[in-house]
């Protein structure tokens, strides 16, 4: 005997809801303390900062995609686009010959500005700022390209060019981004404020004659 | 005894009150969960103040200054438009300049100045869009009046004369008259990404402008040096 079953205390049933409810509630803790952490720690710039790989014209500046070689910069009020449209700025206009060859796998360089002294950045677009990249270019083919980009003459002397993948700035976070001083003064700026002869903005091409 | 079968009844009694409480409970954490994350953002679209069009004044829209100078009905603008016997070109000069520190695009610069009850200019509807016919109709481009060339962007720092231009019904009348309005945006952190963008068009700046036909007023070459 003393076999007989004796229902199961109510007690056990109760206390399944306060536990369920007590995960619940640290579930949520965990979630403010994560929130809160977030908050305090300083998530927002400076870990998240692009790496900048840096160099001069000529240099060879290699980052995680690949690498630029700036080749020349020219400048004008004028240029002439790879469709043979002459563009007029009221400012000037820079244009950089640079030399891309991808790593690893095809890659497109999509995001080309200059950066001024006082951070301001000039993207290229279609059009009005030529650039093409000519598309995904073979990993260790070297890859000439032209950029041409209007910005007001002050913003010439010490202008850097900056190149990476990805076209929104958001996704430049902790990957590598390439920034070239292109060692312009004030003396570039004045000479090409006042030169109307049309710059021409070269198409992309791949092959010999492109930077060894 | 009493209490045997008591356990299953109490079992099926017991179930549907359990899922209840355990629902309850998921719908509990999950609102609290919302909350310690920032809450939902209210869906508020405050209305703006509408200011009268001030032609050859400066009007801050946010992402640019527009400055509104003239309004003419031309057959060609050379370089940039050519009529032909369906349709005319009204083209709204003017200059513009970006407010920040970074590059803005063109599409944001046509989709900020628009006219409004014009007959006879149609919206451009994509395919698969509608739009209600008594939107105001936002330029279908933005040309540089020193070159004749698409403004795709503007960049920081320089000042562009430029044509806002729409294409009119040549069969619909010349307006005498063409009601803008300039829509603003506000730069405000985007809730999806957190990233800062000028969103939350609205209208900031309406009024009527004087539309002079080409017999009037002869067009200009689009001169370089211009």
């Amino acid at each position: 005997m003393g076999g007989r079953r004796v229902a199961r205390p109510p007690a056990r049933r109760l206390n399944g809801l306060p536990r369920r409810a007590a995960f619940a509630v640290l579930l949520v803790a965990a979630l403010a303390t994560g929130r809160a952490v977030e908050g305090l720690m300083p998530v927002d710039d400076e870990t998240v900062a692009p790496f900048e790989r840096t160099g001069g014209i000529g240099d060879r500046v290699e980052a995680r995609w690949g690498d630029v070689q700036v080749t020349s910069v020219a400048g004008s009020t004028r240029i002439e686009d790879p469709y043979g449209t002459v563009h007029v700025t009221g400012g000037v206009y820079v244009v950089v010959d640079w030399t891309y060859t991808a790593a690893g796998e095809p890659q497109v360089p999509a995001y080309v500005a200059l950066r001024d002294t006082e951070g301001r950045v000039f993207r290229t677009s279609v059009e009005r700022n030529p650039y093409s990249s000519g598309g995904a270019a073979q990993p260790g083919i070297p890859r000439r390209v032209a950029a041409a980009i209007e910005v007001p003459a002050d913003a010439v002397a010490g202008a850097r060019l900056v190149v990476t993948l990805e076209t929104n700035p958001e996704d430049h976070r902790r990957d590598d981004i390439v920034v070239v001083d292109l060692g312009l003064t004030q003396d570039d700026a004045d000479a090409w404020a006042t030169s109307e002869e049309p710059v021409e903005v070269a198409e992309p091409a791949d092959g010999p004659g492109a930077a060894s | 005894m009493a209490e045997s079968g008591g356990r299953l009844r109490r079992l099926a009694l017991g179930a549907p009150r359990q899922h209840l409480t355990l629902t309850g409970s998921a719908a509990g954490a999950v609102v609290l969960a919302v909350l310690v994350a920032g809450g939902f953002d209210p869906l508020e679209k405050p209305e703006a103040d509408v200011a009268p069009l001030a032609v050859g004044e400066a009007a801050d829209i946010g992402p640019f200054t527009v400055t509104v100078d003239r309004m003419r009905v031309v057959d060609e603008l050379p370089g940039i438009s050519e009529g032909d016997d369906d349709t005319r070109v009204l083209a709204l000069v003017g200059t513009v300049t970006a407010t920040g520190t970074t590059t803005q695009y063109g599409a944001m610069l046509s989709e900020s100045v628009a006219l409004d009850g014009v007959p006879g200019v149609p919206a451009e509807v994509l395919p698969g869009e509608t739009t209600d016919p008594g939107e105001p109709v936002p330029a279908g481009d933005v040309y540089v009046m020193a070159d004749g060339t698409r403004l795709d962007a503007v960049q920081p720092g320089l000042e562009y004369e430029v044509a806002f231009v729409w294409e009119q019904d040549a069969r619909a009348d010349v307006p005498s008259e063409a009601r803008l309005v300039l829509i603003g945006r506000t730069l405000r952190q985007s809730s999806i990404d957190h990233s800062d963008e000028w969103l939350d068009p609205l209208p900031v700046v309406a009024g009527d402008i004087e539309v002079t036909e080409p017999s009037a007023e002869p067009t200009e070459p689009a001169e370089e040096d211009s």
